[in-house]
């Protein structure tokens, strides 16, 4: 038997890359990108106090906000809501295909965030690198420092070491233990998912404004893709008063596998800073477990 | 920083990270919103690990578009209880069927830093910062990564196997 020297693996791997045809910078998106304001820019140059800086930022915000949108300004207004000033958190509550869902992200960094999620009277939150497991009044938090469990959990042994409780206990291999220990634990969110789609979506231009409707009883614009767009035709309302996004239909696209839903936001909007609490400060008095193997078995036993 | 310099230098390896990970629509949404991010945030972009920096965003919203996916899935109970996610699975793009097998034997990071270095042909450096784990960290896991997949891969040739004749 002969092993595989490493150009051979290389060349085997590289051959297996899926077919991407080249093409040149996408000029336009270029475009698009660059007319965005640049607030965190500005923000970093000025020596002003921060809470100042957040102070004037959501001013400004809520004086655009207020003055309503004109047909033509609604997706960028609407754009504003998906992408907030700097220095803030965007907070928004959510119902629909995914349940209920309730998201706080830094707009600064999408990888700060905290998630809460209301799954048949039970909640679970999600935060950088821990979860909370209402059912269990349990914080699993990841270590990140290749600590591996003190043996294997056994079903119906808690893999803290604290008293048995009752309830099926996933069974965490001594290798998951290992793999857990080298630290290859799950990326953070990168913000909520929905809010990310839309603001590419519409930062791309592909949107236009179908026009004014009545949506769930409130006096809205309705925004869809342009005609054209190579994707199904989703659709975004939002106020009519300020621009405040209120719901979105994706019908998704069975053909590629990509599953459709419906979002209604029962709350959207931008706060301090202060606003975004890591998930031990939103359960002071909850149990803490330190522990990458029970991270991880956290969040597959939560379906995260 | 030339932001325009860096999306022309940096836009061929990033989109065709995104759309070896993704459908075309996905992968093209995560390269918007790639570099909207940049633009936003430019004083962050480390300077000699730029491609890597763009390559971990887009990392991280094609994982939060998959997880989002995958919860609709779990809620709709059409194919149970899913094992976690992280980053966009490169195993799950191959079509040679062997290999596929051996990648997925490796640990996910591993496999995405062997992968990464044979498609995209990341310095150490950037694809460290890809994967959000230091250089050293990212050369024993591709050093790792490899010597598994060459104890998996063993081929076979006609002056491997002597046959012996008796009379």
């Amino acid at each position: 038997m002969a092993y595989l020297m490493n150009d051979e693996l290389d060349r085997r791997i590289r051959a297996a890359l899926p077919p991407v045809e080249a093409a040149e910078p996408d000029v336009a998106l270029l475009a698009r990108v660059t007319a965005r304001p640049r607030e965190a820019v500005r923000r970093r140059r000025r020596a002003a106090p921060a809470a100042a800086l957040v102070a004037a930022a959501l001013a400004a915000f809520l004086f655009l906000a207020v003055r309503g949108p004109e047909q033509a300004t609604a997706i960028e207004q609407a754009l504003r809501w998906f992408d907030p000033p700097a220095g803030t958190v965007l907070h928004t509550r959510a119902v629909g295909t995914l349940g209920e869902r309730e998201v706080w992200v830094s707009a600064d960094d999408p990888s700060r965030m905290r998630v809460v999620e209301r799954r048949d009277g039970v909640t679970v939150a999600f935060g950088v690198r821990e979860v909370y497991d209402g059912a269990r009044d349990t914080i699993y938090m990841a270590t990140g420092e290749g600590k591996a469990v003190a043996g294997v959990a056994k079903p119906g042994q808690h893999d803290s070491g604290a008293a048995k409780r009752p309830g099926d206990e996933p069974r965490v291999t001594k290798r998951d233990a290992t793999a857990a220990g080298k630290a290859s634990l799950p990326l953070a969110a990168g913000g909520d998912p929905v809010v990310s789609k839309v603001r590419a979506l519409l930062a791309e231009g592909d949107a236009v404004v179908r026009g004014r409707e009545r949506h769930d009883g409130a006096d809205a614009w309705a925004i869809t893709l342009r005609p054209g767009a190579d994707r199904p035709a989703w659709t975004l309302w939002v106020s009519a008063e300020d621009g405040r996004p209120l719901a979105m239909h994706d019908p998704g696209d069975p053909a590629r596998g990509k599953p459709g839903g419906d979002t209604r936001w029962t709350a959207y909007e931008v706060l301090g800073p202060e606003a975004l609490q890591s998930v031990r400060e939103a359960h002071p008095g909850a149990r803490v477990v330190r522990d990458d193997a029970a991270y991880l078995a956290a969040l597959e036993r939560l379906g995260h | 920083m030339d932001f325009e310099l860096l999306y022309r230098t940096t836009y061929p390896k990033v989109r065709a990270y995104a759309r070896s990970m993704a459908a075309e629509a996905d992968a093209d949404d995560a390269v918007a919103e790639t570099y909207m991010t940049a633009w936003r945030r430019q004083a962050d972009i480390p300077r000699g690990a730029e491609l890597g920096w763009l390559i971990g965003v887009t990392r991280r919203v094609l994982a939060n578009e998959r997880r989002s996916r995958r919860r609709v899935g779990a809620l709709r109970a059409l194919l149970g209880r899913q094992p976690p996610l992280a980053a966009p699975d490169p195993a799950s793009r191959i079509e040679d069927g062997e290999l596929r097998a051996a990648l997925l034997r490796l640990a996910p990071l591993d496999r995405e830093a062997v992968v990464l270095t044979a498609w995209l042909d990341l310095s150490s450096a950037d694809a460290a910062r890809a994967l959000g784990i230091t250089p050293a960290a990212y050369r024993m896991r591709v050093a790792r990564a490899r010597r598994r997949l060459r104890a998996d891969l063993r081929t076979e040739t006609p002056l491997e196997s002597p046959q012996w004749h008796t009379s």
